[in-house]
C-alpha cells in the first residue's frame, strides 16, 4: 500500500473527535483496574489476620504486641485501615514499615533509581536482540535452520531466570572472570559508578523475555511476508533492507508492541529473581526480602507501584498500536 | 488487551478428535525428546533416595569441599553431601507444581465450562473477573500472599493455583464456546439431558486436546514459578533438600565449587524443558489452534 492510497480511503476530518472517547474509555478501564489492584492487595493482607505475633516473635509481651498494633493502626476495622491507606497513597504517604518502623518511602526510595535503570536496560536489550532476529528468521529462514532456532527459543524459554542467571554467572563471572557475580556495588556511589554490576542482571532479565518476542516477531513477519502487498513490492523491485524494514516490519509490529507491554509482567518476575540472585540493591530484591520477612506495608506499596506501572505500560502499548496501525486508527470509536 | 483473545475463537479453532497413536506423537521430535527427558528425570527422582550415598541432612565436619571421590559434587556449607541432597531433592520440585496445576485445572474447568456454555450474565461476570485478575501480574499477587500469610509449600501451591486459574478458565471458556453451538450439543439439549451431562459427557471430551495442552503448558510455568519462589526463600523452606532451595543456599559457594550450584539448577531447567517440549509437541499433535494463537 502506498501512502496516498492509505490516505484516500480515510476521511481525515472525522478522526480527531473519534479518538478522544477511546482514550477516555481506556482511562476508565485503567482506573477500575488500579482500584481492583488496591482492593486485592489490601484485602489479601487483611484476610491473613494480625501479623503482630509473627513479626515480633513468640517471646513478645502483650504490651509490645499492643504497641505494635497501635503504631500500625491494626486495632482499627479493616475498612478504616483500607481508606486510611488509600488516602495516604494519594498524599504520598505509603505507611510505616513493620521491620524498620520508619516510613515505607524511605525504604523504597534509594532502590528506585537502580531498578529503573536495570529494567530499561533489559527492556532495550530485549528489543534490540529479539526484533531483528525474529524479523530475519520470519522473512528469510526456512527449513532445518528455522526449526533449530525455534527449538533453541523453546529451550531458553523453559529455563527459570535464576538458572539462566546462574549459568551466566558461572560462565562470565567465575570461569572467564569478566564480570562481577555480585552487584552490591550499585548501592555505593552514584547510579552509574559501577556499570559492570548491571550487565549480568540485565542479560538475565532480558533472556527471560527474548524467546517469546522472537517467536512472536517471527510468526508475524512470516504472515505479513506472504501478503499480496509484500509480493507486489517485490515485483516493483523493492530490495531487501527496504523490504523487511519498510514493508514487513511496520505491519508485523503491532502484536509485538502489545506483547512488549504485556511482557512487563514477565519482567517483574525476572527483576525479582535476578536482583536477588546477584545481590542487586533494587526494588525486586526488596520485594522478595519484604515478602519473606512479612513486611506487608512495604510489599503493598511496591506491589501498588509496580502494578500501576504494569497497567500504564499496557495502556501505552495499546495506544501505540492504535496509533501506528491505520486499520485500527479508523476502527476505534 | 486480553479480551481480544476471547472474541477471536470460532468452531474451526477446536480440532476434531482424531485417533492417533502414541507412536506418532513420539515421532514428533519435541515429543520423543521431551518424553525421554521426563522419564529419565522421573527415574532419578524416584530411584534417587534409594541410591544416595548419605542422608540428605547429615551434617559433617567437612564443609565446602569441591568434588572428590567421596563427595562427587562436593559438600555445602553445613558439610552435607550435595549429591545426596540432589538425589533427594527432586520430589517436591515436581509434586508442588503438579498439585497447584491440578487444583487450578479443576476449578477453572468447572467455571470455564459453565461460563462458556451458559453465556449471558454468568459469562459476563466470569469474563469481568478474569480480565481484572489478568491485569494483576502473577509475581506480585503471589508475593503479596506470601507477605500476608508467610511462606512455605502449602501457601505457595494455593497462591499459584489461584493465580493460574483465570488463565486456564479463559482457555476452557473459549474452547467451550466453540463446541457449544455444535449439533450434538443441541441434540443433547433437545433430548432433555441435564446440564451436568451436557458439560461433562458432550463438551468435555471434545475439548480434551485443548485441556491436555493447557495442563502441559501450565505445568511448565508452575515448575519454573514454584522453583523460583523456593529459590527466593518463599516456597519450600530449608533445611528441606529441594533443588530450588539448594541453589539459593549454595549460591554463596559459587566461587569455590560452581558444580554444587550448577547441578540442581540445571536439573530444574531440564525438567521444565522436558515438559515444555511435550506441551509444544501436544499442540502440534492435536493441531490445537487456541494455543497456537495464544503462545504463537
Amino acid at each position: 500500500m502506498t501512502q496516498t492510497a492509505q490516505q484516500a480511503g480515510r476521511p481525515r476530518a472525522t478522526r480527531a473527535p473519534r479518538r478522544l472517547p477511546y482514550l477516555v474509555r481506556q482511562l476508565i478501564t485503567l482506573l477500575v483496574t488500579l482500584f481492583a489492584i488496591t482492593i486485592v492487595i489490601f484485602g489479601l493482607t487483611a484476610i491473613a489476620g494480625d501479623p503482630a505475633r509473627d513479626i515480633l516473635g513468640q517471646y513478645a509481651t502483650d504490651e509490645q504486641v499492643a504497641a505494635f498494633q497501635q503504631l500500625h493502626h491494626l486495632d482499627q476495622p479493616v475498612v478504616v485501615r483500607y481508606l486510611e491507606w488509600l488516602g495516604g497513597v494519594f498524599r504520598g504517604d505509603l505507611g510505616t514499615s513493620y521491620q524498620s518502623n520508619g516510613p515505607v518511602w524511605d525504604v523504597i526510595s534509594p532502590r528506585l533509581g537502580p531498578s529503573i535503570v536495570l529494567v530499561l536496560l533489559s527492556w532495550v536489550l530485549t528489543v534490540v536482540v529479539s526484533v531483528p532476529i525474529g524479523l530475519w528468521s520470519g522473512v528469510r529462514l526456512r527449513g532445518r535452520r528455522d526449526a533449530s532456532l525455534t527449538f533453541v527459543t523453546l529451550i531458553v524459554a523453559a529455563f527459570p531466570e535464576f538458572v539462566l542467571g546462574l549459568m551466566l554467572a558461572i560462565l562470565l563471572g567465575v570461569w572467564l572472570a569478566w564480570l562481577p557475580v555480585d552487584s552490591t556495588a550499585v548501592s555505593y556511589g552514584g547510579l552509574f559508578d559501577s556499570p559492570s554490576a548491571y550487565v549480568l542482571p540485565a542479560i538475565t532479565i532480558a533472556l527471560g523475555t527474548i524467546p517469546y518476542i522472537i517467536r512472536l516477531m517471527r510468526a508475524n513477519a512470516r504472515e505479513v511476508a506472504s501478503e499480496t502487498y509484500v509480493r507486489a513490492a517485490v515485483l516493483r523491485g523493492v530490495t531487501e533492507p527496504s523490504l523487511s524494514l519498510r514493508h514487513i516490519l511496520p505491519n508485523a509490529a503491532p502484536p509485538v508492541v502489545t506483547a512488549l507491554g504485556l511482557q512487563f509482567a514477565g519482567l517483574i518476575g525476572g527483576v525479582v529473581v535476578a536482583e536477588t540472585l546477584f545481590g542487586f540493591p533494587g526494588m525486586g530484591q526488596l520485594l522478595a526480602q519484604s515478602a519473606a520477612s512479612r513486611d506487608a506495608p512495604v510489599v503493598e506499596a511496591l506491589a501498588l507501584m509496580i502494578g500501576a506501572l504494569f497497567v500504564v505500560a499496557n495502556l501505552a502499548a495499546d495506544a501505540i498500536v492504535v496509533y501506528v496501525t491505520p486499520k485500527l486508527r479508523d476502527a476505534v470509536r | 488487551m486480553s479480551a481480544d483473545v476471547l472474541k477471536n475463537v470460532t468452531a474451526a479453532d477446536v480440532p476434531l478428535p482424531r485417533q492417533r497413536s502414541l507412536r506418532s506423537f513420539l515421532a514428533i521430535p519435541q515429543g520423543g525428546f521431551g518424553v525421554g527427558l521426563l522419564l529419565l528425570l522421573l527415574a532419578l527422582v524416584v530411584v534417587g533416595p534409594f541410591i544416595a550415598p548419605d542422608s540428605p541432612n547429615e551434617i559433617s565436619d567437612q564443609p565446602i569441599l569441591g568434588p572428590s571421590a567421596q563427595h562427587w559434587l562436593g559438600t555445602d556449607s553445613y558439610g552435607r553431601d550435595i549429591l545426596s541432597r540432589v538425589l533427594h531433592g527432586g520430589a517436591s520440585v515436581i509434586l508442588l507444581p503438579l498439585l497447584a496445576v491440578s487444583a487450578a485445572m479443576v476449578v477453572a474447568t468447572l467455571v470455564g465450562l459453565v461460563a462458556g456454555y451458559l453465556g449471558g450474565k454468568v459469562d459476563a461476570v466470569v469474563t469481568w473477573v478474569i480480565n481484572i485478575a489478568l491485569a494483576i501480574p502473577s509475581y506480585l499477587a503471589v508475593l503479596v500472599v506470601v507477605a500476608a500469610f508467610g511462606g512455605g509449600g502449602a501457601v505457595v501451591v494455593t497462591a499459584v493455583a489461584v493465580v493460574y486459574a483465570p488463565y486456564i478458565t479463559r482457555v476452557i471458556r473459549s474452547a467451550t464456546q466453540a463446541i457449544a453451538p455444535r449439533e450434538f450439543v443441541l441434540a443433547a439439549r433437545a433430548r432433555g439431558e441435564s446440564l451436568g451431562w451436557i458439560l461433562f459427557r458432550e463438551i468435555t471430551p471434545n475439548i480434551g486436546p485443548t485441556l491436555l495442552v493447557e495442563i502441559a503448558l501450565r505445568f511448565t510455568y508452575a515448575i519454573m514459578f514454584i522453583a523460583s519462589l523456593s529459590f527466593l526463600g518463599l516456597g519450600v523452606q530449608p533445611p528441606s533438600a529441594n533443588w530450588g532451595v539448594m541453589v539459593a543456599q549454595n549460591r554463596a559457594l559459587l566461587l569455590v565449587s560452581p558444580v554444587g550450584v550448577l547441578v540442581p539448577a540445571l536439573l530444574i531447567g531440564v525438567l521444565a524443558i522436558a515438559v515444555n517440549l511435550i506441551a509444544d509437541a501436544l499442540t502440534q499433535f492435536f493441531g490445537d489452534r487456541i494455543h497456537e494463537r495464544l503462545m504463537v
